[in-house]
């Protein structure tokens, strides 16, 4: 038995999974070498606007390859600014002069986005600001601190207004998909979401909604400074198509200079 | 040639047996594999690149396409160096964060991870297809099998050796080759039932037949040392094998029925001549009442006392007229007894044999003060029936 056993054993040969927070596409008839990097905070239409990318956008510019990455901020680094490893990035203002104060001699907004409102969704009537409505309610929030509609506005709130939550009342979530699944699940009293999210949670009744605060950054694009003007000139166009969602959601419109060729 | 037919097909199985048992191997232990290597990078990979992810469907797609594509196809180490699977694939994998539930997991035949994240739970569910190196397999069986029947041959077990023995002396005891195998079985098993069946063979009528019921019923194993002589003397005296066990079972006993001039000892009837029965029964009763042991009268002075009682036994039971009559006129006589105790003694060992007849004869111990031998039955007086009730008389009074 134990010969039989040590013979015929297998063990998979080590392997290395690939990244998940990642995609990569090629340019079409591409001429160049160089990867065009682009960071985004989440994979929402990542896929689709690298490949727009690379169908439409860069074809005919020197890039081989676009890679798009929606890993965690919490992993983009001082480094990663000095080095410039990213072509473009989409960021808040604030985190990118927390990384490096200095930022703007690397990189410069190219597209500037309208802000956000972000609002309390509960089940409850009338809603109010207060230790006393705020006193047993369960509050789902995202697991991610660099969330600002899930987690740093409702809390800076919270401490605006002296309400203390015990910390039991919180549930994280990893996908806001989850969140609001539970809170229309009625599992959580009380969660926290941008302007507009799902139908659902766009016709909320406006007597079960309290503003939160309707000037949160969705954050910028940003560009690599020494990026050619016919490059700024095409990612603007390309942008569009992330323009068309933003305005959707946001219901306003991006702030866009014309685009100079 | 039954034997070497046996023989073929038993390796037959052996083979196919090691070949699944290879087969079966090699299959789990590679999907266990890979399953390990899959749980232990997965969740760090999609936990990480769930954060924030507005499209949780389109992630799961894309890190399954990626996955399928990076891995594919999954290749193999063994310690040998010896690949019995060329490659597996995974030819499907999926994620959701809705786990199914395990009755269509069976049905699907499905590999499952799965894992909790903060605010839910993702399930991977994957399949795979190997491909199989069909002739390393076939290779590797057959040289395990004849590895394994080389080392049976070459290295005979203890019990191989000890079989050997056993089916030697079996034979040697007379056995035919069939019989042979047939106790082989039982005494594989008991080697020390060798010894018992050597003597059963020897020294009893026992059929093969009677031989096999005791060894299938174990009662070789009560059977010992004086319980298994009394086996053999009952069978010997044509008891049935199972009438045989009862008499070896009994104590030490012994019944006299002189009404049938027998006696029964430890179940086990005795014809007697009709003197010697009676001097028996004439000790036997002293025994009993307690009576010391009996000194024989000097040569001339016969005991009339004792002489008159054992003539009145005799004549109760039609005992023979002229050894009445001597009794009751010259008395009991050294001699005479002498006599009757060895016709007793050969009447006993004529069917128990020395050994067992012993306890049924005479202690014979020299008196102290007669510094004369006196007689007494060996038995204990609780093992002694008189199954008479003619005699009710106490002898001394």
């Amino acid at each position: 038995v134990a010969l039989t056993w040590s013979l015929s054993i297998h063990t998979v040969k080590k392997f290395q999974l690939p990244n998940l927070d990642s995609y990569q596409c090629k340019v079409n008839g591409t001429v160049g070498m160089a990867v065009f990097s682009i960071y985004i905070p989440s994979n929402w239409q990542a896929k689709n606007y690298a490949n727009s990318l690379c169908n439409e956008g860069l074809v005919g510019m020197k890039f081989s390859h676009v890679q798009i990455s929606w890993q965690p901020r919490k992993n983009i680094t001082t480094n990663d600014i000095l080095e410039k490893k990213y072509n473009i990035l989409w960021f808040r203002q604030s985190s990118l002069n927390g990384l490096m104060p200095g930022y703007n001699s690397f990189y410069e907004v190219l597209i500037s986005m309208p802000k956000n409102s972000i609002y309390w969704l509960t089940h409850a009537n009338k809603p109010s600001l207060t230790q006393h409505f705020f006193k047993d309610k369960v509050i789902g929030l995202l697991i991610d601190p660099k969330s600002q509609s899930a987690y740093q506005q409702p809390m800076k709130q919270l401490n605006d207004y002296h309400i203390a939550v015990a910390e039991e009342k919180f549930r994280y979530y990893l996908s806001r998909k989850d969140l609001i699944s539970d809170f229309l699940a009625k599992k959580l009293d009380l969660i926290s979401v941008p302007g507009s999210n799902t139908v659902e949670i766009n016709s909320w009744p406006i007597n079960k909604k309290m503003l939160i605060t309707d000037k949160a950054s969705i954050g910028d694009l940003y560009i690599n400074k020494t990026a050619s003007n016919l490059l700024k000139c095409k990612i603007k166009m390309s942008f569009s198509f992330y323009k068309e969602y933003v305005n959707k959601i946001i219901q306003k419109p991006i702030n866009e200079p014309v685009c100079v060729k | 040639m039954k034997y070497i037919r046996y023989r073929m097909i038993m390796n037959i199985i052996l083979y196919f047996t090691i070949f699944a048992s290879i087969l079966f191997v090699a299959h789990i232990s590679a999907t266990k594999s890979v399953k390990l290597a899959l749980s232990n990078q997965l969740p760090p990979l999609m936990n990480n690149a769930l954060i924030n992810a507005h499209d949780e469907e389109g992630l799961f797609q894309l890190s399954s396409e990626y996955i399928t594509k990076e891995l594919n196809p999954l290749t193999f180490t063994t310690a040998t160096n010896i690949h019995l699977i060329n490659n597996v694939f995974l030819s499907s994998l999926s994620f959701s964060s809705k786990p199914v539930n395990t009755s269509e997991r069976i049905k699907n035949n499905l590999h499952f991870i799965e894992w909790d994240y903060p605010g839910g739970t993702i399930e991977v569910r994957f399949a795979l297809s190997f491909s199989y190196h069909w002739l390393m397999i076939m290779l590797m069986a057959m040289v395990i099998t004849l590895f394994l029947l080389t080392l049976e041959v070459l290295l005979p077990s203890k019990n191989n050796q000890l079989k050997k023995q056993l089916h030697n002396n079996l034979s040697r005891f007379g056995y035919d080759p069939l019989q042979v195998k047939e106790l082989i079985n039982f005494t594989d098993k008991n080697p020390s039932y060798l010894k018992q069946i050597k003597r059963l063979n020897k020294e009893s009528s026992l059929t093969f037949g009677d031989l096999i019921w005791l060894l299938e019923n174990e009662h070789l194993k009560t059977l010992v040392e004086d319980k298994f002589c009394w086996f053999i003397i009952a069978i010997n005296q044509k008891h049935t094998v199972e009438d045989a066990m009862n008499i070896a079972e009994q104590d030490d006993s012994i019944i006299f029925d002189i009404q049938h001039q027998q006696v029964i000892i430890h179940g086990l009837k005795i014809q007697f001549p009709k003197t010697p029965l009676f001097y028996y029964f004439w000790y036997a009763k002293r025994k009993i009442e307690g009576l010391d042991g009996y000194i024989n009268p000097l040569q001339n002075k016969p005991d009339i006392e004792n002489g008159v009682k054992l003539a009145k036994i005799m004549e109760s039971y039609q005992g023979h007229q002229r050894a009445i009559n001597d009794l009751t006129t010259i008395g009991l006589k050294g001699k005479t007894l002498d006599q009757n105790r060895n016709k007793i003694k050969d009447e006993l060992q004529k069917t128990l044999g020395s050994d067992i007849a012993k306890a049924y004869l005479f202690d014979c111990i020299r008196d102290t003060k007669t510094a004369r031998y006196k007689y007494a039955i060996s038995l204990p007086s609780s093992a002694i029936t008189l199954q008479s009730n003619a005699i009710t008389k106490p002898l001394s009074q």
